[in-house]
């Protein structure tokens, strides 16, 4: 089947674009594979798991294009490319009939009163666009990653000396006034606040708080490193005192990896002096510690929403190992471990949201002990290589090595379907652990995207004489457009064990893991 | 924390730098929002870009 790669130097397009423009490609008759991409590394990586590589390939460079398809002839091919340039042409047509601007200075001017900057460029351009904003009196949401972690402290400092909110970098969720930023969900308003170095733990605590019939005042993101003694906490600091200060919060909630020693310091003693009850979740912390400090400490991120709730209520502080009854959960895990083959006996988690990875990972120690992982702070049990397992493995596949010049996994999920098929396969396999995650920027049918892969790995372990058991959790609000009953219902279908939590997910997973290894 | 105060209790209107996906999303929650179009200066190429800034050629 002939293969035509083209690398367009220095042609930059924006991740999501070129996503768009490759699924309306894929569709013409004749085209096997397809991928339109920005040449960073973790894109060559995909490119050459697909076997779309060459040597032109190779030396591209981020800023460079990459166009690879695989098709059944060359007319097919040349459709392919003609397409292409129209499918660019009208993007460019479109951009006409839309207002845009070229420097934050004139967009400002047409928008009088603008206090919100959101800026989303790779890592390297947005320090430089997020001064400029904040000189200009914005507040500022930076979802860009890779950023150095002496930029991400110096653009916090300058906000801070401005009396303004960094939300970033590398934050993905943020709600100001009932509105969901980047790749939050819908949530109604209600007394909690939210202050998170964490995207999808933020998200959860806020739609599990939803659940529980509640609401959320304000979620702030401070972007993932913002807890690293490099950073030092300026952006979650900056926030529990907006939250202090803010009438419609009853309760803070903080969620977080662990912090550095120097900042944990200084967190614990903006907490002490908050006259609000704040709930902490910091994955793997001590909650002794918090304790200490007047904070209230949490389990993981559903026992954290579940507190915030009840501090509201004045209701106890009940901890929910399981929804459902002991019985139920029994049955479950024997049903899931009786048709598995003697060397079906190790976990494969595949996460799109980073949190849910260090959460599973803690969750998981209580049933089988260490895993592997990508996820920093993994400590000797991390990877070497992210795209090759070892034993019990948790991949975060938001990591930025795999997020580079591409779109989060949450939107584009070629790299959950790839994981799906890579890992699911495997004869020592006996649980995956997968998470989907909703949002009105995120993909629009999160559980149908990868559905097929999930169907073919049970199917393929089936024929082998096994059975592959696949535990899942929905992260998503009522609000939210991809409707979470229907995405459960279609995970379910499939035969998914679909838990109300990712650590009600991971707890589960655990157990049949160990139920299976120790068959 | 003025500032913040006055951003909770008051209306959002959003400067977009980047992805402009970001913005439909708002648009869709009804916020106001303007885009900002931006590329790599000098088309990525770091020393030109310098060169360029030095000599106070406006992105």
């Amino acid at each position: 089947m002939p293969l035509k790669i083209v690398v367009k130097k220095n042609e930059y397009h924006d991740s999501i674009q070129l996503m768009r423009i490759s699924e309306e490609l894929r569709k013409i008759s004749g085209v096997e594979q397809l991928m339109v991409i920005m040449g960073t590394p973790s894109n060559k990586h995909i490119l050459k798991n697909m076997y779309l590589t060459d040597e032109n390939v190779e030396v591209a460079g981020k800023n460079d294009m990459i166009v690879a398809v695989k098709a059944e002839s060359e007319n097919v091919l040349e459709n392919v490319l003609l397409s292409m340039e129209k499918l660019f042409r009208q993007g460019e047509e479109k951009k006409k009939n839309q207002r845009v601007h070229y420097s934050i200075e004139a967009a400002m001017k047409a928008l009088p009163g603008a206090n919100v900057c959101l800026i989303s460029l790779p890592g390297e351009y947005a320090i430089e666009q997020a001064a400029k904003a904040l000189d200009l009196g914005l507040h500022v949401i930076i979802y860009s990653d890779n950023v150095p972690l002496q930029d991400d402290r110096a653009i916090k400092e300058l906000a801070k000396e401005k009396g303004l909110l960094c939300m970033g970098p590398d934050c993905g969720v943020v709600n100001i006034n009932g509105v969901a930023f980047l790749t939050a969900s819908v949530v109604k308003k209600g007394p909690v606040g939210i202050v998170g170095a964490s995207g999808s733990g933020t998200q959860l605590i806020a739609a599990l708080v939803e659940r529980e019939g509640l609401g959320v005042s304000q979620a702030i993101g401070v972007g993932g490193k913002d807890l690293k003694d490099e950073v030092g906490g300026l952006s979650m600091l900056s926030g529990i005192s907006a939250l202090e200060n803010d009438p419609e919060t009853s309760v803070i909630v903080l969620v977080s990896r662990i912090p550095g020693n120097k900042t944990l310091a200084k967190i614990l003693e903006k907490i002490k002096q908050v006259k609000k009850p704040v709930v902490v979740y910091f994955i793997g912390g001590d909650a002794e510690i918090i304790k200490n400090y007047n904070g209230v400490p949490a389990t993981d991120l559903e026992d954290a929403a579940l507190k915030a709730v009840n501090l509201v209520l004045n209701k106890p502080l009940n901890k929910r190992e399981f929804s459902l009854s002991s019985a139920d959960i029994d049955k479950i895990i024997s049903g899931e471990t009786q048709l598995m083959r003697p060397e079906q006996k190790y976990l494969r988690g595949l996460y799109c949201g980073g949190t849910f990875c260090d959460e599973a990972i803690a969750q998981l120690q209580n049933s089988i002990g260490d895993v592997f992982s990508n996820a920093p702070g993994s400590g000797k049990f991390r990877l070497a290589d992210a795209y090759v397992s070892h034993e019990h493995t948790v991949i975060d596949l938001g990591d930025e090595e795999f997020t580079m010049g591409r779109p989060h996994p949450v939107i584009d999920p070629v790299p959950v379907r790839m994981a799906i098929l890579r890992e699911g396969q495997k004869t020592d396999i006996a649980v995956m652990l997968i998470d989907f995650i909703l949002g009105p920027a995120i993909n629009p049918n999160p559980v149908g995207s990868v559905i097929s892969q999930i169907k073919e790995v049970k199917e393929i372990q089936r024929n082998a004489g096994g059975y592959l058991s696949v535990i899942a959790s929905v992260c998503g609000t009522e609000g939210d457009p991809q409707n979470l009953s229907k995405q459960a219902k279609m995970l379910e279908e499939a035969g998914v064990i679909v838990m109300p939590s990712n650590a009600q997910a991971a707890r589960i997973a655990g157990l049949i893991t160990k139920k299976c290894s120790s068959v | 924390m003025k500032n913040t105060t006055r951003l909770f209790s008051g209306k959002l209107k959003v400067i977009n730098v980047g992805l402009p996906h970001f913005a439909e999303t708002l648009r869709a929650q009804g916020i106001e929002v303007e885009q900002v179009d931006w590329k790599p200066i000098a088309e990525g190429d770091k020393d030109l870009a310098q060169l360029l800034d030095s000599m106070g050629v406006d992105d």
